[in-house]
């Protein structure tokens, strides 16, 4: 499995790991990850730390996911650690929508 | 019912087999040898071959041979009929072009569950036949939309304006759809728009968004509207018509008459470039914004940047399948990658090794991720070239 969802009761807290590439192919299996879960309550994180690509359609599903389940701007967590990741985040300028870590 | 063939040169072995298929309910039709067997499995297109193997004229695995040439498509099930168990063998019957056999003497049992087993073959082989022209009727349908839709966006683009001695570009799509889009277009006061762009995505979902991008942008920039006020317009139009999960990157840019001045509005691309005319790096126009149809029109930032244009600078726009594409070779990284390939090259032949870097990869067309796309503006004075 290269996504993950799991909830932490004790902190209420969402997250999603995506631990390969994700693209256009994953968008799929990254809808059902999230959209199964009762989370509108819950706090997100969407854990990137060892995910080496993103591209266009992956950012799409990121937004599709902010407004499906109703969170406000900066409501949702993304952990990077890789520095493409990063700078293609930064060029889509996605610390408007996201709170990124 | 199905119609059965009951082949066998014996009038009392025929008969027999012919009483047993009629208590199955099934109706029978006859045949006294291979030969007369070929023509009447022709003419009366039986469900089922009931075949004797040694027959006078021809024998029964030349027989099965010529039936089974007949109906390459559709299954029809050959049962050869032996006098002799002990020399015949499903082997034997298969090799000759047979799919089982029933040795004599003949067991009604047997008998009519080897043809049930069969007969249940042939209607499932007659499914699958059919869903295959099915399908390829369907696909026949669907490759005539595409090629016409293509026409849409072919003729749509086509109103592009042309500056050769300005401004080239060049974009290949990953499918038949292009989901990158580049527009150039003249102002009243002879400015000159230009547009580079990416949908999410690609294929036809990401094209979709393409057409309504155009129309606008010709629109309004007959109108003459300023930049900031084209692109609120355009992210006000996509923000309407597009799912929440698609948006467009972009990179807005106006010209003066001259080429000596660029405005420009950057969303979501990679770096764009600005050279010198010996190929120094002057300017990299970083994205300043997100991209067009996100935001909400009260937070859309339409905030533009403006810029000199040296005489001799070249400027090249990319669109992000140009800079992974790079990325897959390995060599090197994103606009760094880019820059880097500029610089060495001189600069009147900027646009042509990119299109060489880019073709190349063209050739492997299958593994083409995303759609490419670049364009290069010779902006400022032009010096005329002296002959070196």
């Amino acid at each position: 499995m290269t996504i993950t969802a799991d909830f932490d009761i004790e902190t209420e807290r969402a997250t999603i790991r995506v631990d390969d590439i994700l693209n256009f192919d994953r968008v799929m299996e990254f809808r059902a990850a999230y959209e199964q879960q009762p989370w509108q309550q819950a706090a997100i994180t969407v854990d990137l730390r060892e995910c080496p690509h993103l591209d266009s359609a992956a950012l799409g599903v990121l937004l599709l996911m902010k407004s499906q389940l109703g969170k406000a701007d900066g409501e949702i967590t993304l952990l990077v650690g890789n520095s493409e990741v990063a700078g293609l985040l930064a060029a889509v300028h996605f610390e408007k929508k996201f709170t990124i870590e | 019912m199905a119609k059965l063939l009951v082949v066998d040169d014996l009038l009392p072995n025929r008969l027999l087999i012919r009483k047993m298929c009629e208590s199955f309910g099934h109706q029978t039709i006859e045949a006294e040898d291979g030969l007369q067997a070929t023509r009447v499995a022709v003419e009366a297109d039986p469900d089922l071959v009931l075949l004797d193997i040694s027959m006078p004229n021809m024998d029964g695995y030349e027989a099965a041979r010529r039936i089974k040439a007949g109906f390459d498509e559709a299954y029809l099930p050959i049962i050869f009929v032996t006098a002799d168990s002990a020399d015949t063998s499903l082997a034997q019957a298969l090799s000759a072009g047979g799919d089982d056999f029933i040795s004599q003497p003949v067991s009604a049992a047997v008998l009519e569950s080897k043809i049930s087993a069969h007969l249940r073959i042939r209607e499932l082989n007659h499914q699958l036949v059919n869903q295959n022209r099915e399908l390829a009727r369907y696909n026949r349908r669907l490759r005539q939309e595409a090629d016409l839709i293509s026409h849409f966006f072919d003729k749509a683009l086509q109103r592009s304006f042309q500056d050769p001695g300005r401004i080239s570009y060049h974009s290949s799509p990953a499918s038949a759809f292009n989901g990158d889009l580049i527009l150039v277009e003249r102002g009243p006061s002879g400015q000159t728009y230009l547009l580079i762009g990416d949908f999410t995505g690609h294929g036809l979902q990401a094209a979709m968004g393409t057409l309504p991008v155009q129309q606008a942008f010709f629109e309004l920039c007959n109108q003459g509207v300023a930049l900031p006020q084209l692109a609120r317009k355009i992210n006000g139009y996509l923000r309407q018509s597009l799912p929440e999960s698609m948006f467009f990157a972009a990179n807005l840019l106006c010209f003066d008459p001259a080429y000596e001045h660029l405005e420009g509005w950057f969303g979501g691309m990679p770096q764009a470039l600005l050279l010198d005319g010996q190929g120094n790096l002057i300017y990299e126009f970083s994205s300043q914004h997100m991209p067009l149809g996100i935001e909400e029109d009260g937070n859309f930032e339409a905030g533009s940047v403006h810029h000199d244009l040296p005489s001799e600078s070249r400027l090249y726009l990319f669109s992000d399948g140009a800079e992974e594409r790079l990325n897959e070779q390995g060599q090197m990284l994103g606009s760094a990658g880019l820059q880097a390939l500029l610089q060495k090259t001189p600069p009147d032949q900027g646009f042509a090794i990119l299109r060489e870097e880019f073709r190349v990869t063209g050739r492997q067309a299958e593994d083409q991720r995303d759609d490419i796309s670049f364009v290069e503006v010779r902006c400022g004075r032009q010096t005329a070239r002296k002959n070196k």
